[in-house]
């Protein structure tokens, strides 16, 4: 996969130990935010309040106090909460302020975890991960197969006016569409379109076109044209030239592309927040903002939500990895 | 290169002009309608519905005397200014896993790698909204535990700041001096993996020898870095430093999701793109919104030209 | 198919699947909501306070046991988008068909809302059964829905939406730590003994080493703080002196007496208003200014602070997250006995019916507007508010409901004074005058804080910011004015209601309430160079 020489690089004297500290450090450093939300995502807002750095030891404490209304000791009033690990390893102090304390004990149990907060997160935020899947798969799928076709467009023939064409197109590239969400809200609610899906993938897959055909032009020109020419020969038409040709040979810079795509319009939210109205069509990152905005935040299921917000790309990341390095890697020397 | 073709070819091979007829459909009524829109927008005050009143110049006028805009360019210059600084992680660790004597080790580093990356960018933009939360976030609590909260209210004793305080808990996005600071701590350690593979595998061409004979002359491994890494990596720099320029002056969900609509408090973070956003969706002055995103687009586009003229973008 | 060719198959498989997942899904929950042979009616708001969806969820629920053939569906939107998502939603045209009422001035209400006034005074159906059976709406609400009126048409005079509930503000205290402090749980019955409070929690801290704070402050509650107090140190001079002898002291009479040199901020009353401020920091958090109200309801709930002024909206919090109890009571302000503040107050100030909050009105773009007339009217039935009362612990805007059962003290005390005006011009023009205010308040506030260095730092720009306002006061007053001019004109295309002559009846409401508006306006214009 790399281009590398097989033997090592770098200095041949001092050993590296301390470039691997330092870069599992960094690493460590960048892996924090995960540990964090699941070690949050199994506990409520007042043991995350005793307990924030560490996970939940599977400890509670039963406190007792007496109660202010009897006023003896005869009724005691318990309460139940969750142990931090001093507690677990030095015992119960009294709480200052409270002259009505009695004891407390500590004792070993699993359900200081809280996992209904993993079924709560599960409930707000998989509808929203599923609009997210449809909309960027079938915005990108749409849009790359546009884009090939453009591609080819350019790459094939130097048709006429294709010199036009492709200024009109990079022209874009140039252009920064910051003001374009104004109209485009006024565009879209007169196209009848506001608070539909369609809209979100229509206008992703507009987004997208620019770059994919610039990059899929270059990449076409570079083919040899004996294959197409042999394809043609055999009397084959310029879409099954497309299928044959130009597809298996660039499946690296599409997979490339594609995941790219993929990305941008998983991230998407400023377009969804102002044209979507119903709470069932919100894509992940107009959820998270709605999340985000509750009065006062119960901290474990929004954890868990965020959690199972960042798996989905795990699981496409574990199986697309190797060929989005690659990608990476081979597009990156080139340019 | 494209082949050129003769005419009777050419007409012969028509239909292939419907191969770029959807993208052009696309491009046309969702890029270009909605910038000539915009461009013929700004010279109206509009709320967004049907009714307009042409108004000349009004908005532009408007704009020369709106202080907000003019503090918002100067906070997003600030901005632009703490990104380019944290662009040095990326290219740090990517030379850092480059100079690695395992191989395996670099695999193994550049799959670490991208597993944080797996986080969507919101999620982390929510998370460290969460670790700046006065209360229950974690940066206040490492603050008071490693003693730098009491250094800080000392320091802000000292010179007056008037930020820190001993018996309030600090406010990253709710005390207006604070903003910035909090806009250049986010992202903490700053790593963007993509950047550092793009980076890597523009490195993977330095061979073995070229270090070798770096060592027998004697370079240090911070002119190793100069002369030997850097120039290789230089137009992945280069173009990674102007989409991130453009990208800077041009965004504003950051500050949208951290700050609010208004620029957080004070409007200390008001960048051009919210003020845009802020007037349209929230005032109602469409129009207004339309010129604003005008300016902002010049000042883009010029700076673009200007890149492009003196640093060539290769194929 | 041997292995090698399923492995690489394997995640075109695997992505299909998920795609195909997610397709299905799209589909059912779209289909869900959107069942077909019912009418779906659709409420958005920004109540996402403990027990307000939950109340929603119930009174939905009764509704469609009524209505079979009707789905409510509630949009929750949090308070923090919500401006930008009414904006949009009503530029879009697709409002909800219920909509809450946020930041919506007199221009968006006329343009986006149905007016109901013709409507109020009918009865509501769904209070058959009560004792506001046959009332008409209008009546059936604690105020005559005066309140909203003033909100959202204050020229106009129409009415565009109706309040559900009324908030009030109280002083909540932490039993437990105000037993631990003071020896007893109940709270500070006049404002000697709040003042002296301070001085009880500064001496337990000295004796437990603890750093409570006797009132848990932020920025957006220190103002409701300031707000309740002040006026009354201005009650008597309002009564004395007011110009329109109306009993209120509108914010531009009292910039045109300030630029006569009626009034001013070295004034004894106003003066005294000023140092009751300062006098009651001394019991707040310190740098409360920088502070939200997430920081206060924390540090209460945390035990950090004995007291939190708060507003009735916030007991359910308080109620559910505070492993403590949490009692409430009225501020106490100072008397006409008290020694320092007494020679300008005249008496505890009524609270009027408290300030309008879930605030629905109709949009003009519903495509069921009778429909949702007929909820909202569900809405304020005496019933249903009673069951929001009781879940949400809010007290509701009907006649006659009863405050929460646990918090009775939450309902607004309607006997009292007339309430002092305040020193601030909030939302007076420009809002020039607020933020000299505001930003030159510390000299006034703090343990070093001096009215008279306020006062001096402020006499320079004064004027000049009073002026500014007052202009652009008077700017929007005349726009206003204008804009009933269209509606007038419209009223007199249409034909008369009856074969007489006489102008329909819309006409005279409108056409009073301009010249009224203008007799308010022409002196005011004409003092000004």
């Amino acid at each position: 996969m790399s281009t590398s020489p097989k033997d090592a690089v770098g200095s041949r004297k001092r050993s590296d130990w301390l470039k691997h500290v330092f870069i599992l450090g960094i690493i460590l450093i960048e892996l924090f935010p995960l540990y964090m939300m699941l070690q949050i995502s199994l506990k409520d807002n007042a043991s995350f309040i005793q307990n924030p750095w560490l996970p939940q030891p599977p400890y509670a404490v039963t406190e007792h106090f007496r109660d202010p209304a009897v006023g003896t000791d005869s009724q005691l009033l318990t309460r139940l909460r969750t142990a931090t690990w001093t507690e677990v390893f030095g015992g119960v102090t009294a709480p200052r302020d409270d002259p009505d304390f009695v004891s407390a004990t500590t004792h070993f149990t699993l359900s200081v975890y809280r996992v209904e907060n993993w079924r709560v997160g599960f409930k707000t935020i998989l509808p929203a991960i599923a609009n997210t899947i449809f909309i960027a798969a079938t915005g990108t799928a749409v849009s790359m197969a546009l884009a090939i076709l453009g591609a080819y467009f350019f790459a094939r023939y130097r048709m006429p006016f294709s010199g036009v064409l492709w200024a009109a197109f990079m022209l874009l590239m140039l252009m920064p569409g910051v003001a374009n969400i104004v109209p485009l809200f006024t565009l879209l609610k007169d196209m009848n379109l506001l608070n539909t899906l369609a809209a979100i993938i229509l206008v992703g897959i507009a987004g997208g076109q620019v770059f994919n055909i610039f990059v899929l032009r270059n990449f076409i020109e570079d083919l040899p044209k004996d294959l197409f020419e042999a394809a043609e020969m055999d009397g084959a038409s310029h879409l099954q030239q497309i299928w044959t040709v130009v597809i298996p040979l660039s499946m690296p810079i599409i997979g490339t592309l594609s995941i790219l795509a993929f990305l941008g319009k998983w991230n998407e939210f400023l377009l969804p927040l102002i044209v979507l109205r119903d709470q069932e069509l919100f894509p992940l990152g107009v959820k998270l903002i709605y999340l985000d905005g509750e009065y006062v935040k119960q901290w474990g299921p929004i954890m868990a939500a965020y959690f199972i917000a960042s798996m989905p790309l795990i699981v496409i990341f574990l199986f697309c990895m190797r060929l989005f390095v690659r990608g990476l890697s081979a597009g990156a020397v080139k340019g | 290169m494209a082949l050129p073709l003769s005419r009777q070819k050419a007409l012969r091979e028509w239909k292939l002009y419907f191969f770029i007829l959807p993208s052009l459909l696309f491009v046309a009524v969702f890029s270009y309608f909605p910038a000539g829109s915009a461009i013929y927008h700004s010279f109206f005050d509009w709320q967004g519905g049907d009714n307009k009143e042409l108004i000349g110049f009004a908005n532009f006028k408007r704009i020369l005397g709106d202080p907000v805009l003019w503090s918002a360019f100067g906070t997003v210059s600030v901005l632009i200014v703490f990104n380019l600084f944290k662009m040095i992680p990326s290219i740090m660790l990517a030379v850092l896993i480059h100079r690695l004597k395992s191989d395996r080790a670099q695999y193994g580093y550049r799959t670490l790698l991208v597993v944080p990356m797996i986080v969507p960018g919101l999620v982390t933009l929510f998370i460290w909204k969460f670790f700046f939360d006065p209360n229950l976030g974690i940066l206040n609590n490492l603050f008071d535990v490693t003693g730098l909260k009491t250094l800080l209210v000392h320091l802000d004793q000292f010179f007056g700041w008037n930020v820190f305080f001993a018996s309030a808990p600090i406010g990253w996005l709710s005390q207006p001096d604070l903003i910035l600071p909090a806009l250049f701590l986010w992202g903490f350690p700053w790593i963007g993996a993509v950047g550092v593979l793009i980076y890597l595998a523009g490195l993977q061409s330095i061979g073995q020898e070229v270090y070798e004979a770096a060592d027998l002359d004697g370079v240090g491994p911070f002119q190793k870095f100069i002369y030997i890494e850097l120039p290789l990596i230089l137009t992945q720099v280069r173009l990674t430093l102007v989409l991130l320029i453009i990208g800077t002056l041009k965004d504003y969900g950051l500050q949208l999701l951290l700050l609010g609509e208004a620029g957080g408090p004070g409007g200390r973070g008001m960048v051009p793109g919210l003020w845009m956003y802020n007037r349209a969706f929230i005032a109602g002055e469409f129009g207004y919104a339309c010129a604003v995103g005008m300016v902002l687009f010049v000042f883009i586009l010029s700076l673009t030209y200007v890149n492009n003229k003196y640093v060539r973008v290769e194929k | 198919m041997n292995s090698s060719r399923l492995r690489s198959l394997l995640p075109a498989l695997v992505l299909t699947a998920v795609f195909s997942w997610s397709l299905w899904q799209v589909a059912t929950t779209r289909r869900a909501v959107v069942a077909p042979g019912k009418t779906v009616l659709r409420v958005g708001h920004w109540l996402l306070h403990a027990g307000m969806r939950e109340s929603f969820a119930q009174a939905i629920s009764d509704y469609e046991k009524l209505h079979p053939d009707v789905t409510v569906v509630q949009l929750p939107v949090p308070i923090r988008t919500y401006s930008s998502w009414l904006r949009t939603r009503l530029i879009g045209a697709n409002a909800p068909d219920l909509t809450g009422m946020l930041t919506v001035n007199e221009e968006v209400a006329g343009r986006h809302f149905l007016a109901l006034d013709a409507y109020l005074n009918q009865p509501n159906p769904y209070n058959a059964g009560t004792p506001l059976e046959g009332v008409p709406w209008r009546d059936t609400f604690v105020d005559g829905l005066d309140a909203v009126r003033g909100l959202f048409a204050p020229v106009s005079g129409e009415i565009y939406g109706v309040n559900l509930q009324i908030n009030t503000l109280r002083l909540y205290f932490n039993r437990k730590l105000l037993r631990a402090v003071t020896g007893s749980d109940s709270p500070p019955a006049t404002f000697a003994e709040l003042q002296a409070l301070g001085g009880r929690v500064a001496d337990y801290n000295a004796r437990t080493g603890a750093r409570l704070v006797p009132i848990a402050s932020c920025g957006p509650y220190a103002t409701f703080l300031f707000n309740t107090l002040v006026p009354s140190q201005t009650q008597r001079l309002l009564v004395e002196s007011n110009p329109a002898r109306n009993l209120t002291f509108s914010q531009h009479e009292l910039a045109a007496a300030f630029l006569k040199g009626e009034l001013s901020y070295s004034t004894p009353a106003l003066r005294s208003g000023l140092e009751l401020m300062r006098d009651v920091t001394a019991l707040m958090t310190p740098g409360f200014d920088q502070l939200q109200r997430d920081d206060a309801l924390f540090a209460y709930l945390q035990q950090q602070a004995v007291m939190l002024y708060a507003g009735s909206w916030d007991y359910g919090v308080l109620v559910r997250d505070g492993p403590f109890p949490t009692g409430l009571v009225t501020l106490p302000l100072p008397g006409p006995e008290h020694p320092g503040y007494g020679r300008f107050v005249l008496g505890p100030a009524s609270e009027s019916a408290g300030s309008p909050e879930a605030t629905f009105g109709i949009a003009r773009t519903s495509p069921h507007p009778e429909l949702a007339l007929d909820f909202l009217q569900f809405l304020s039935s005496r019933t249903v508010a009673e069951n929001f009362s009781r879940q949400s612990h809010r007290i509701a805007s009907i006649v006659g409901t009863p405050p929460p059962p646990d918090a009775p003290g939450l309902a607004p005390v309607l006997g009292g004074e007339v309430g002092g005006f305040l020193l601030d011009f909030t939302g007076f023009g420009g809002g020039n005058t607020l933020n000299l205010f505001r930003r030159n308040l510390h000299l006034a506030l703090g343990p070093k804080g001096d009215a008279d260095n306020f006062i001096k730092a402020l006499e320079a720009r004064l004027p000049e910011t009073l002026r500014q306002d007052m202009e652009q006061h008077l700017d929007s007053q005349q726009r206003m004015i204008c804009r009933l001019d269209a509606q007038l004109a419209f009223e007199l295309t249409r034909p008369p209601a009856a074969a007489g002559s006489d102008p329909s009846e819309e006409w005279l409401v409108l056409a009073e309430a301009q010249s009224l508006r203008q007799h308010g306006y022409l002196p005011l214009r004409k003092e000004m160079p």
